[in-house]
């Protein structure tokens, strides 16, 4: 199975950045688990001669080893953090604010943040050995039999037991962002449990063995599923039914004929190759050039003779400038992987604004085979865009992607406003203030025979969760919440307060809300 | 019972000692890598001076990026070659255990080709993963936007102008509880899948259908030719003028 370009499965933790002091805690992990790793080279130096065909033999094994240690490493530092941190705040379930000065939300934000970079490495290959290990180094009850390589797990307030398997896409979430509050509950999932793919489970389901999960369902909050109440006949005996009732099926008479279902977004490879090689070659050679040529000039003038070419090892540590170096590479690495990231950021943006000024960007409808100036400056700019948006998302400060899009232009991004690792529009994208955006799509142009250009304007305070997909033209006013796998359709607009679902989407009343949800917002802080 | 009650799951197996397969695979491609990578230094700097060759670095590394990938793409065609001479890929219903053959060698298929699949995720131009695609058995075109969709890894034929939403999953193999089925997937010219839906395995989509967003269809299902299906499981709606 093939896994999408753009966006890392696997275990995951939120991009909510409540205080940019943080962001040292994590550069400091970054900088930490780096360390063992050039102790292990320094040793690898001096055992094998460099000149020798054995070197080369084993230097596959070498980036494998490499490779452990850094997950090893980024794990036990991490976990040691995230001991201190609990010390200060004991994490606790509950309803809380979703408000910096909610010491749970703030210290909620802090645990993802120190979980980012081991997390992030854990993603890098597809095993869920790997990603079980590091789940288990963090403290989590799991087995090294379950498949959840490509399931987007949160990593803490879980319990999983044996022989589970998650389906491609699918959203376990212990923690959820819904009308301004934060709502944290253990998620059990017990023996033999299959999940079907791009479903949700909501905080506080308890799922139990031998259980099978449609695709595309969604549980509630607090749900409990005992394998004997729901046991279908017509089926074999192995399999269990248990779709939840969170979404009746779609019946023929729900679809307004006015509201067209929106369709697919994806970016089409026009055959402009002459334009998209160029480009792509001025960007990849402008923001490769200072960082290869920083790390050639660091390691010949100081890495390789104060640190690997010192006689033994003990000398790295007396001799202070050898020390220096010792502690500072990390964290020159560090410094030329943001640089390279911001090249590309600046580039990106002189094409763009080339590209603007030649033929500026406007939305419409345009025909496939009626080929324009518009239709191929659009795709001009999306190929541009896609590359820089593909590095920062694949990076690991997701967070940039915010700033940069500001600072490119394209889009426009409130203060507060936090984006998952999600599918974002490129262009005519606004959100306000304060909003969360979760694992989801935001499309501004669709295929139906035509390309349908159309911004997105979303709010302030407006919470979209996982695995919704937002249309083009949709408006999406102040406080609206949108709850997981909800469809907008075309020049949708969604108004006033409140929480919609569905496909075809619909707003729900405070009583249906209730219960499906299991709890009033609002009042209840301490549950 | 009919094969269409079938709940739509997933097909998320896999196997822990696959690791040990694609670090074979790993090896195999990044030794001649690095040995180029010394021959070429070693003879370029007898002839140019050493500023050309680090002005340069950048397209060489691209270069050394592209051999790599490369190889990687050649040896996992080679395992995959010799697998299925081993044992044929075959469509039906399988035990879901080791001990059943058709299960075993489907697990080595997939490790084989998610791993590359993977790799590819991370070279600088993202298209490069279409010819991973097309190499590693899965009929597609190069006019096709496919890429931030999960594709099952055989027995899935996808035509020209084909357009995949983002987080749309094509499943040509599912899991039935103890039993695992394997069914191929046609999606023919011209047709589109909405975000985030699900693609079962038998299904049919015929030209210039679309599914809407999030929605799923069921195993055996049939899209018929230039008509919107939208739903849970997915129900013909209107003719696509």
């Amino acid at each position: 199975m093939s896994s999408p370009v753009s966006i890392q499965d696997g275990p995951f933790a939120s991009n909510t950045l409540v205080s940019k002091k943080f962001l040292l805690i994590h550069i400091f992990i970054i900088w930490g688990s780096i360390l063992p790793v050039i102790i292990e080279l320094y040793a690898f130096w001096k055992v094998v001669d460099e000149n020798s065909i054995f070197f080369y033999f084993l230097l596959p094994f070498q980036i494998c080893i490499i490779y452990l240690i850094l997950i090893i490493s980024s794990a036990i530092l991490s976990k040691i953090l995230l001991g201190i941190i609990n010390l200060i705040h004991q994490p606790k379930e509950g309803i809380f604010n979703k408000d910096k000065n909610d010491k749970d939300y703030y210290f909620w934000s802090l645990r993802a943040v120190v979980k980012k970079w081991p997390i992030w490495l854990s993603n890098l290959i597809p095993s869920s050995f790997i990603k079980n290990l590091m789940l288990k180094i963090l403290g989590i009850r799991t087995d090294y039999s379950n498949k959840i390589f490509s399931g987007n797990i949160d990593v803490e307030f879980i319990e999983l037991g044996k022989n589970i398997i998650i389906g491609q896409g699918s959203s376990i979430k212990s923690s959820m962002i819904l009308q301004g509050h934060l709502i944290i509950k253990k998620v059990i999932i017990e023996d033999n449990v299959i999940i079907g793919s791009n479903s949700f489970i909501a905080p506080g389901t308890h799922i139990g063995s031998n259980m099978t999960l449609d695709s595309m369902s969604v549980t509630k909050i607090h749900q409990i599923f005992d394998p004997l109440s729901s046991h279908n006949q017509n089926l074999p005996e192995e399999i269990h039914k248990s779709s939840s009732d969170f979404f009746l099926n779609l019946n023929d008479g729900e679809l307004k004929k006015n509201s067209n279902t929106s369709l697919n977004p994806e970016d089409k490879f026009v055959k402009d190759l002459t334009y998209n090689i160029t480009t792509f070659g001025f960007i990849y050679f402008c923001s490769n050039f200072i960082p290869i040529l920083g790390i050639i000039y660091f390691c010949k003038e100081y890495f390789f003779p104060f640190c690997l070419n010192s006689p033994n090892f003990f000398q790295i540590l007396i001799n202070i400038q050898s020390f220096l170096i010792f502690l500072i590479t990390p964290l020159f690495l560090i410094f030329l992987i943001l640089i390279n990231l911001f090249t590309v950021i600046f580039i990106t943006k002189v094409f763009y604004k080339i590209i603007q000024y030649k033929n500026p960007a406007i939305e419409g409808s345009f025909h496939w085979n009626n080929k324009n100036q518009d239709f191929n400056s659009y795709f001009k700019r999306s190929f541009i865009l896609r590359y820089a948006k593909w590095k920062i998302q694949k990076s690991s400060f997701p967070w940039l992607i915010k700033p940069a899009f500001n600072f490119i232009g394209n889009c426009y991004f409130g203060k507060k406003t936090v984006i998952e690792n999600s599918y974002v529009a490129k262009e005519f994208l606004k959100v306000g203030e304060n909003s969360y955006i979760g694992k989801t799509l935001l499309a501004n142009h669709l295929w139906d025979k035509n390309l349908t250009i159309k911004g997105i304007t979303i709010g302030d305070n407006v919470n979209i969760s996982d695995n919704c997909c937002i249309a083009p033209g949709t408006e999406i006013e102040n406080g609206v919440s949108l709850l997981p796998l909800s469809v907008t359709s075309k020049y949708e607009k969604l108004t006033s307060i409140s929480v919609s679902i569905h496909s075809p989407i619909k707003t729900l009343p405070e009583e249906e809300l209730i219960r499906i949800i299991n709890y009033r917002l609002g009042d209840n802080r301490e549950d | 019972m009919r094969i269409n009650d079938i709940f739509v799951t997933n097909n998320a197996v896999e196997c822990n000692w696959g690791l040990l397969q694609n670090f074979i695979l790993v090896w195999l491609s990044l030794f001649p890598t690095s040995l180029l990578f010394v021959l070429f230094y070693n003879l370029f700097s007898l002839w140019i001076p050493t500023i050309v060759i680090i002005c340069f670095l950048p397209v060489s590394i691209v270069l050394y990026y592209g051999i790599f990938f490369l190889l990687l793409l050649f040896f996992s065609k080679l395992y995959l070659i010799i697998i299925n001479l081993i044992h044929k890929p075959k469509e039906g219903i399988f035990k879901r255990s080791l001990n059943d053959k058709d299960f075993l060698f489907f697990l080595l298929r997939r490790n084989l080709k998610r791993f590359t699949l993977k790799i590819y995720n991370y070279f600088p131009l993202p298209w490069a993963k279409l010819l991973a695609l097309r190499i590693l058995d899965i009929k597609i075109s190069y006019n096709t936007g496919v890429l931030d969709s999960y594709i099952d890894s055989d027995f899935v034929e996808i035509g020209n102008n084909v357009i995949l939403g983002e987080g749309s999953i094509i499943m040509s193999s599912m899991i039935i509880g103890n039993l695992f089925l394997i069914k191929k997937v046609i999606l023919k010219d011209g047709c589109t899948i909405g975000a985030f839906s699900v693609i079962s395995p038998g299904t049919v989509v015929e030209e210039g259908a679309i599914l809407g967003m999030g929605s799923y269809t069921q195993v055996n299902q049939y899209l018929k030719q230039n008509s919107i299906h939208v739903g849970r499981p997915a129900k013909s709606w209107e003719i696509n003028k």
